[in-house]
């Protein structure tokens, strides 16, 4: 008798796998190179979670956010974060509106958070009042003002940007708020031929434009198969092994942990490394996510969640290198 | 479910050919490290052995291949024992195919009494992916890196066992085959007594003293291993005693008595005057006179030798060796009982019948002339056998004198010492202990009286109160030469007096001083030993 394969998880993967390579294909029409950040910022679309994206100014962080949010069809707002930014102008205000009809009345005016995409450009620049503002949004996906909460419409994703170089001024964004994204993306600077690349599409009289290939309703439809994708036992303790070796009290720490690491990665840590593990499977072509999975997702789900101590911060150790190192020595069996 | 079934069956099969050469690797693994752990101490073992620190027991070798052997086979079965678990052959498949974690992830998926439809989805990926597993890539049976230092240890064993390591140049084997070198004084003595023998008339005797001499060739020559030099010499004696079974002295004393008793009477004396002199050749002679004149002898001169004869007679009876002895049944003991038979007769025939008692002692004197004849060569076999025990004693000690020889160079060889410091005399041992020097100042002690070599000797001698020092320059030769001796003799002129004589006065002194003077134990064998050297023959 011959064996009639369940194909509908095969199809579900294979589908999913197309319509991510379409709408990376997309957004590699507009973004020249930066594959790595292009990766991590749909892992993030597609694992419901937020990205915050660190890079020196016109790499095309930007960009990258615009043309995301054209490609999958969603509304896309941006806020350019300045100290004088109010949380008001991020969630919105109740402001006094007439008219014939109904008189004088207070109204609420929706703030650019209330879109689908949302383009946090230099969060840092802003006051930590303001930043706290977008603490809700990111984590609920929803506003709350006047004792009224407003929910977000699904999928909301955040997407901020700072500067590492020009930190005077800024207010680092605090460590509860810094949990909340899902990824830490590094841009790099383009190698010799993307920026050639770069040079042609962008100094020709037409700018290349992306354009949607995946409606809203399937980009919830992907998140929410993302979540059915399982992971092997052992592939879960792995996880939580590394995720415990980050921190310096852990008897698995490795002797760098213990002597630049002030506080180790949340558990939100493990969350982030095992969603984007499940995409990454998906991605590539598996049903189940693996240690590799979990290895390539762990420096950007866990970079901005360990908290180095003075000597670490003086010794110029970077968390990139702590968790390299945290990866070596966690044993995989 | 039927395809989880058939992806069961597949990846399960992938997993045990893995899994068994998983198995075989460790076997290999354990067994080098048994391997590693039995050699290490045979070497260490090996290297005590070969530096002195150890003796090997007999059949070592043997212990040691049946110990190890059973050691390797029990780390190889312990290797195997145990089969590699299920996980550990997944994890080695997705990392020798990079596989991503998809065998390992579908046994672990396959486990799960619920599945979801990705589950299955990735359990059948997996078994589409193990269907192109190869089992020699997931599981290679390397050789083990314990063989690196098995290698390393085998070149230490080859080292040890074929390198001269210290103690090694004194190893106790090549000891046993040293040649025997006897002094040249004591070779000559040897050698001048076994030719004379070799001329003797009787075969065996000159055959035993052929080949004694023979012996003495080749110890002179340093041909002649000591196990070889007793073994021949044990050869030799056992010969001589079945040549000479019994003792002459009894004899000898048999007839001195019997002599006497002829001196009783006057035709009889000067027939027992010989006999108690030991003179037989005379005696025989004096026997045929008297046969000759005993039929013009009066009638009571024939009875008084009737008498003397049966009193001979009975004196040899009495003092004849018993029957039962060795003697006895000798042909010195039959000759003596021929004569006593034909003195007999004479005693008998004397009064009576004077021509028989005549023929009969005609017969006594032939009887008489045999056992002379046989005395004598019961002589010579005596001193061939004094010869052989002595050679025995001589050579015996010399393999004494080399096992300390040995054990002193042994001593110094562990502790570091000077073997130049070791020297060896001809005749005796002289030994230096460590640390004394060959300048004019005496071994242990001051000064000369002082001490003695605490090798050897027990308590030190006190010193005389007429104790006076005498420096000697000693010159290290091997002593005069034969002529040396024999020139140096003419020139003094010889001694008038017996050597025999001189030399019992000088052993009964010494044997005196022995048993009353504080003389070191070491010491008083070797002044034995001297005076049995220059004892005078028989």
């Amino acid at each position: 008798m011959t064996p009639v394969p369940d194909a509908t998880a095969e199809q579900e993967a294979a589908r999913f796998r197309d319509d991510y390579a379409r709408v990376k294909a997309e957004i590699g029409r507009v973004i020249v190179g930066q594959e790595e950040v292009v990766d991590g910022v749909l892992t993030c679309l597609f694992a419901a979670g937020h990205a915050l994206l660190e890079g020196v100014p016109g790499l095309g962080k930007t960009m990258l956010v615009r043309t995301l949010a054209d490609t999958v069809d969603l509304s896309f707002s941006r806020i350019q974060f300045t100290p004088d930014l109010m949380p008001a102008d991020i969630v919105g205000t109740h402001m006094i509106v007439e008219d014939a009809a109904r008189g004088r009345r207070f109204e609420f005016q929706r703030g650019p958070v209330f879109c689908h995409v949302l383009l946090a450009d230099e969060i840092n620049r802003a006051t930590p009042k303001t930043q706290s503002a977008l603490l809700e949004a990111m984590q609920e996906g929803s506003v709350t003002v006047a004792r009224t909460t407003h929910t977000l419409e699904e999928p909301f994703f955040v997407l901020a940007t700072q500067n590492p170089l020009e930190m005077e001024g800024t207010y680092p964004l605090p460590e509860a708020q810094l949990d909340r994204f899902f990824y830490k993306l590094r841009a790099a600077f383009p190698d010799a031929k993307a920026l050639g690349t770069i040079l042609e599409r962008t100094t020709q009289a037409e700018t290349p434009r992306a354009s949607a290939v995946l409606a809203r309703a399937r980009a919830l439809e992907m998140r929410a198969l993302v979540r059915r994708v399982p992971a092997a036992r052992a592939v879960q303790d792995w996880t939580v092994r590394v995720l415990m070796a980050t921190h310096p009290e852990s008897p698995d720490a490795p002797d760098l942990v213990r002597r630049f690491v002030r506080y180790g990665a949340s558990p939100r840590g493990a969350q982030a490394m095992l969603l984007g593990a499940r995409i990454r499977a998906l991605v590539l072509g598996r049903f189940a996510a693996a240690r590799d999975d979990v290895r390539a997702c762990c420096l950007p789900a866990l970079r901005h969640r360990l908290i180095l101590n003075f000597e670490g911060e003086a010794e110029g150790i970077g968390t990139d290198t702590v968790l390299l190192r945290v990866l070596e020595t966690v044993p995989e069996a | 479910v039927i395809g989880s079934t058939i992806g069961d069956r597949v990846l399960h099969g992938v997993l045990r050919r893995v899994s068994r050469r998983m198995r075989v690797a460790r076997a290999l693994v354990w067994g080098a490290r048994a391997v590693l752990c039995t050699g290490a101490p045979c070497v260490i073992v090996l290297l005590f052995v070969r530096t002195g620190v150890l003796q090997a027991p007999a059949h070592a070798w043997a212990w040691t291949w049946a110990g190890g052997g059973l050691v390797v086979a029990a780390g190889l079965g312990l290797g195997a024992w145990r089969a590699a678990p299920a996980e550990r052959a997944a994890r080695a498949v997705d990392d020798s195919h990079r596989l991503a974690d998809r065998v390992a992830s579908a046994l672990d998926f396959l486990a799960r009494p619920e599945r979801t439809a990705f589950m299955d989805a990735a359990i059948r990926d997996a078994s589409a992916a193990a269907a192109g597993v190869d089992a020699r890539r997931a599981a290679p049976l390397r050789l083990p890196r314990e063989l690196r230092a098995i290698g390393m240890l085998a070149v230490l064993a080859a080292l040890a066992a074929l390198l001269p390591l210290g103690a090694g140049a004194v190893a106790p084997g090549p000891v046993h085959t040293l040649r025997v070198k006897l002094a040249p004084a004591d070779l000559a003595v040897l050698r001048s007594e076994a030719v004379a023998l070799a001329g003797d008339d009787d075969p065996e005797a000159a055959a035993i003293a052929l080949e004694l001499r023979r012996l003495l060739d080749d110890l002179a020559r340093g041909e002649c291993a000591r196990a070889d030099a007793l073994s021949r010499l044990a050869g030799l004696e056992w010969r001589a005693l079945h040549a000479q079974p019994g003792d002459t002295a009894e004899i000898r004393e048999a007839l001195r008595g019997a002599g006497n008793e002829l001196l009783r009477a006057r035709p009889t004396a000067a027939v027992g005057l010989a006999l108690a002199g030991d003179h037989f050749e005379r005696a025989r002679a004096e026997l045929r006179s008297l046969a000759e004149q005993l039929a013009h002898t009066s009638a009571s001169r024939r009875s008084g030798a009737a008498r003397a004869l049966a009193a001979a007679e009975r004196r040899l009876r009495r003092d004849a060796p018993p029957a039962s002895g060795d003697a006895a049944t000798s042909q010195g003991g039959r000759a003596l009982e021929r004569l006593r038979r034909d003195l007999d007769q004479a005693a008998s025939d004397a009064p009576a019948n004077p021509a028989g008692a005549a023929k009969a002692l005609e017969q006594a004197a032939d009887s008489l002339d045999r056992m002379a004849k046989e005395l004598s060569r019961m002589a010579q076999v005596q001193r061939i056998t004094a010869r052989i025990l002595e050679m025995r004693r001589v050579v015996a000690g010399k393999g004494k004198q080399e096992a300390r020889q040995r054990r002193l160079r042994d001593f110094m060889a562990r502790s570091g010492g000077r073997p130049d410091m070791l020297l060896l005399g001809e005749g005796d041992t002289q030994i230096r202990a460590l640390g004394q020097e060959t300048s004019s100042r005496p071994a242990g002690g001051e000064a000369p009286g002082d001490a003695h070599e605490p090798l050897r000797l027990d308590a030190a001698m006190p010193k005389s109160p007429r104790h006076r020092d005498v420096g000697v320059e000693g010159r290290d030769s091997p002593g005069p030469t034969r002529a040396e001796v024999i020139y140096s003799a003419s020139e003094r002129g010889f001694s008038a007096v017996d050597y025999r004589r001189v030399f019992a006065d000088y052993s009964g002194v010494v044997e005196e001083a022995l048993t009353q003077e504080n003389v070191p134990p070491g010491r008083r064998g070797l002044v034995r030993r001297y005076f049995d050297l220059i004892r005078p023959p028989r």
